[in-house]
């Protein structure tokens, strides 16, 4: 049906094709190669097979890594997928005023995470106003030193990367509650269903598409958080590094004139792994069943350009037989 | 503001009398009772509060005078001698004027490119049938699981081969456009019905005039929240122009940042300063667009 | 970060005190180095790049300004682009810049920095290239940039300096002390009786051992192309450290370990002691106002530590001739007397210049700051410069996080040590 010649759809894609290929694709080859190396600035590179991989499991801080980026996985992925969808649902009202709320709900999201996190730094400081507010009401008789003590630090972070995202997954949300049909609600409530129930039974069921994707999005994004740690804890990682995320770790060997490329990529080629579960695990359950149609739909259209063709082709024949 | 036409009671007369709550008895369940609503507003305060107070607090901390307490409790939040020194010392420090201006420069080139490039793309996905095109969709879907801060040194490489290092150039090209948002225009685009785009090829619309005069229309709200991505992204990103600008006097507004806190890493109001002023431009331009946004958002965008 | 902490908070005074001990030399004579250092060459032209690290801002860009222009003004067709980088990165930036072959013609660096990168054949050995101006020096810096198995010298000492000790003598007299200790052993000592006198709300130690403390107590720190630092005398130094630790000696703070978060606690009030350079005298000033009437500062506990800054000409440079005469004039008798004057408490890196301190000293100083300074001079002869320039900043990191678990009593001090010494020993 479509009146395309072949190469308008190419040409309309290139530009984009082109640019993942070349920042991000190649980059990413290039990492996977640079893994089974010993490469360092400056420094001529020698192949060295799976060293970096067998040293990087006898490296305690590796499983430090990973015990802070599981802790923040398993507790951000809750507060994220149920905390937006109520501020959503609070906000998805016609009262006056609302689009005020909503608006500065997302003020957060916009701001960058470098100056949201020195923001931080100074309210949990062991003199910052977080202190000064416990002090106050007589909770602490002395200040708790929140930023130097392995999972303190952590839930900072968390409580940073949650206060951070609530507006940005609000919005997600906000977007799948338009699809929530309303006759549904009502038939619920005809029904004699009360909000309470009706969140379950109607809601929810109809955002879970979107809430399952928003689970996966937050999983990875915590797998890779780097900047709220970094911030909070001038770089260190806390006491021992104990806090430091994966990403936290491949920046800390990688960098510097005796950074170690090779380990670092090593790394990182653990993390793409890690991280590809939750979302092939989300690809499979949204879309696997449309990208089956679109593959059958195209066996489908190639079959019949195929048929399309070999008409014409014969009528051709005949056209030029006659 | 609180009115659309498809609420229940839309005939004029009515709409004077209209209360924005449901009174008992109502049939209309959409409405919330009285009581719900000021519980409603209880909570939205209660967010208000949480979401703006760090921001709130930044921004009275750069307003204080050199003798006044920062960390305080009850936290004072208006400066008993306001000051707008620590602005001036920013200033001084740092050409601030000349890095805001990089930086807007930057996110103006990446909204512009992300918003043509990314339509460009979807539409081609969502709306023409080519073979090839599920190879694409995975190309486009594996990238967003790539870790962008670890392939910084290869991407430095690449944008020093084409000659772009130490330039705006180089820090614009990456993110010129990204893979999420020609996902992004690819969900607005399979919304349009299919019955317009054949009309319009019956009509003789070439695959350029459909884009424009079809499917743009309906696809706008989208695009305003790609740009907003777009804008957002390139403003706030620091590591990226940290390591392809070598020349100060070209950096971008966050990298100049980091003077403040190198240099006057003991005053905390300069450095609150600082961020107000990274901060400030960022929150106008969304407030000031936020009602395109939520609209694109409502379209139908972002879901799964 | 470093050179942050050098310039603000820990080795400035150095420089002036020993040029006050050298001579009586009173007037403000013009040196006469000055000249003698820049090529008598007219023949230089074109541009050329010069980078320094954390030096932009009120106090220092008017030195920098002045200093290119009235170099272009003696040199007429010359450019000078003078950059700053900021403190944060600073490696990053340099490994980036050498890695694509940018490094800027003069570029400021510490000792690790130039041992890795003339290591990297990125430097110009000046010893070779001007066998006449290197004799200028002050023999202590050229030893910060002359490295085990790579022969030359790759740098222009250009600022020194030292640390000193400070104490709020108000804490201590809450602690029952009335003189601050003399000796690293009772400083220990006192850090415990002050801790169990007040419960631990006074606390003595505001920092984790390092590599000075190890070596202060005898222990081979590195040694024979080895780090060696895991002996019983280290293991016992630690322990006294974790010991402290558990009876709140020493804050949680200090458990990070990064840079100057030992005189952010002291300015702050949370700790009674702190190693700082001179200028802290001045940060105190500005900073902590009220705290200042308590602050004594006495010589550094144990041997002290030598900084060096110096000016590094690259291999690659296109302009090789004005990048040495640039290099050579920044860092010459009268602009080394000029940039110590401003950066109060830090010795110039030429001997002609040392000899006449008074053309360096601030008379407008606080009583703090000149007896910090005296001290600084004093204590300058006797510093030691860092003998393991392969002890890089992610070994300092990896050995202070190792430490940091063995004070919270997670893994214990020998296997700390241990752990460290095999991490720095596979890094090299």
């Amino acid at each position: 049906m479509r009146a395309n010649r072949w190469f308008t759809p190419w040409l309309l894609l290139g530009p984009a094709i082109i640019w993942v290929l070349v920042f991000s694709i190649w980059p990413f080859l290039n990492t996977v190669v640079l893994a089974f190396t010993n490469a360092r600035p400056l420094q001529a590179a020698q192949f060295v097979g799976g060293d970096n991989f067998v040293r990087l499991f006898g490296d305690d801080r590796f499983v430090y890594a990973l015990q802070t980026c599981a802790v923040y996985v398993v507790v951000c992925i809750p507060l994220l997928t149920f905390l937006p969808l109520l501020i959503a649902l609070l906000v998805n009202s016609r009262i006056p005023g609302i689009g005020f709320f909503r608006t500065t709900f997302y003020f957060p999201v916009v701001a960058s995470a470098v100056v949201v996190a020195i923001i931080w730094k100074w309210l949990f400081d062991s003199s910052g106003v977080v202190n000064e507010a416990l002090a106050w009401m007589g909770l602490l008789d002395r200040p708790y030193a929140f930023l130097v003590h392995r999972w303190s630090l952590t839930f900072c972070a968390i409580g940073l990367t949650v206060w951070k995202g609530l507006g940005y997954y609000m919005v997600v949300y906000l977007a799948a509650l338009g699809n929530v049909s309303h006759e549904l609600h009502e038939a619920a409530a005809l029904d004699g269903a009360g909000r309470w129930s009706r969140f379950w039974v109607v809601t929810v069921p109809g955002v879970r598409g979107g809430m399952l994707l928003i689970a996966a999005l937050i999983g990875v994004s915590a797998m890779r958080v780097f900047s709220e740690i970094y911030v909070l804890s001038n770089g260190t990682g806390g006491p021992g590094g104990q806090s430091m995320t994966v990403v936290m770790m491949i920046q800390a060997v990688g960098k510097g004139l005796n950074g170690q490329l090779g380990y670092a990529s090593a790394i990182s080629v653990i993390l793409f792994l890690v991280t590809l579960w939750p979302l092939l695990l989300v690809a499979l359950v949204n879309w696997g069943p449309q990208l089956g149609a679109m593959r059958r739909q195209q066996r489908a259209s190639v079959e019949a350009n195929r048929l399309l063709k070999r008409g014409q082709a014969a009528r051709r024949q005949v056209v030029t037989t006659r | 503001m609180t009115r659309t036409p498809t609420d229940s009671s839309s005939s004029p007369t009515m709409r004077l009398f209209n209360r924005p709550w449901r009174q008992r008895g109502s049939s209309d369940m959409f409405k919330p009772t009285m009581s719900v609503m000021i519980l409603q507003y209880v909570l939205l305060v209660v967010l208000l509060l949480i979401t703006v107070f760090p921001f709130v607090w930044q921004l009275s901390t750069s307003l204080k005078g050199a003798g006044e307490d920062i960390y305080v409790f009850p936290p004072r939040l208006i400066p008993q001698a306001p000051t707008l020194e620590h602005y001036a010392t920013v200033a001084r420090t740092i050409p601030i004027l000349s890095y805001a201006w990089h930086s807007a420069l930057v996110a103006a080139a990446q909204v512009v490119s992300n918003v043509v490039l990314a339509t460009m793309g979807g539409y081609a996905l969502a709306l023409m049938r080519f073979r090839g095109k599920a190879i694409v969709m995975g190309l486009l879907l594996s990238t967003m699981l790539l870790p962008g801060e670890v392939t910084l040194t290869s991407q430095y490489l690449t944008v020093k081969a084409l000659g772009f290092q130490n330039s705006l150039v180089g820090v614009f090209l990456p993110g010129a456009v990204g893979a999420m948002n020609v996902l992004l225009m690819w969900t607005a685009c399979r919304m349009m019905p299919e019955s317009i785009l054949d009309a319009a090829v019956i009509d003789g619309a070439n695959a350029w005039q459909r884009l424009r005069y079809v499917v743009w229309p309906n696809i706008r709200g989208m695009a305003s929240v790609v740009a907003l991505f777009s804008f957002i992204g390139a403003w706030d990103d620091f590591l990226w122009p940290l390591v392809v600008l070598s020349e100060p006097a070209k950096y971008t507004l966050t990298v100049g940042m980091q003077y403040l806190s190198s240099n006057f890493g003991s005053n905390p109001r300069v450095v609150a300063a600082g961020t107000m002023i990274s901060l400030i431009p960022i929150i106008i331009l969304f407030a000031a667009f936020q009602r395109f946004f939520f609209q694109g958002v409502q379209e139908g965008g972002v879901k799964g | 970060m470093h050179r942050h902490r050098y310039l603000m908070t820990s080795a400035a005074a150095v420089g002036a005190a020993l040029a006050l001990s050298l001579s009586g030399c009173t007037g403000g004579a013009p040196t006469t180095g000055g000249d003698s250092q820049t090529p008598a060459s007219g023949e230089l032209s074109g541009s050329i790049t010069f980078q320094t690290w954390s030096l932009k801002g009120d106090k220092f860009t008017p030195y920098f300004e002045k200093l290119v222009s009235s170099f272009q003004e003696a040199h007429p067709g010359t450019t000078i682009n003078w950059i700053d980088q900021p403190g944060d990165g600073y490696e990053d930036k340099l490994q980036q810049q050498a890695g694509s072959g940018e490094l800027p013609d003069v570029v400021n660096l510490s000792d690790t920095y130039a041992y890795t990168l003339a290591k990297a054949g990125q430097l110009v050995d000046l010893a070779t290239a001007d066998t006449k101006a290197i004799k200028l020096y002050v023999p202590g810096g050229l030893a910060g940039y002359t490295f085990e198995g790579l022969s030359g010298t790759w740098s222009y000492p250009w600022y020194l300096g030292t640390d000193l000790s400070w104490w709020n003598t108000e804490q201590l007299k809450k602690a029952g002390l009335d003189k601050p200790p003399a000796t690293n052993d009772e400083w220990l000592a006192d850090a415990m009786t002050a801790a169990k006198a007040s419960n631990g709300e006074i606390r003595l130690i505001s920092s984790m051992p390092d590599q000075g403390t190890f070596e202060d107590a005898g222990v081979t720190f590195y040694k024979d192309g080895k780090f060696v630092f895991n002996t019983d005398k280290a293991v016992e130094t630690l322990q006294k450290y974790v010991d402290l630790y558990k009876a709140g000696a020493m804050p949680p703070d200090a458990l990070n370990g990064d840079y100057a978060g030992n005189t952010a606690l002291f300015t702050q009030d949370k700790v009674a002691f702190t190693t700082g350079s001179s200028s802290l005298a001045n940060q105190l000033a500005t900073d902590a106002p009220s705290l200042v009437a308590n602050v004594d500062v006495t010589k550094r506990l144990g041997v002290p530590p030598l900084f060096v800054q110096g000016l590094s000409v690259a291999k690659d440079s296109k302009n090789m001739p004005l990048a040495m005469a640039f290099a050579q004039y920044a860092t010459n008798d009268e602009n080394q007397t000029a940039f110590v004057k401003l950066a109060q408490g830090f010795l110039p890196g030429t001997i002609a210049a040392n000899e006449n301190p008074s053309a360096f000293i601030d008379t407008n100083a606080s009583p703090l700051m000149k007896k910090a300074v005296g001290l600084a001079a004093e204590e300058m002869k006797a510093a030691r410069p860092n003998q393991a320039t392969k002890y890089t900043d992610a070994m300092k990191k990896y050995l202070a996080q190792q430490l940091a678990l063995a004070m919270q009593g997670q893994i214990s001090a020998k296997d700390a040590l241990d752990k460290a010494v095999d991490f720095c020993n596979e890094n090299m």
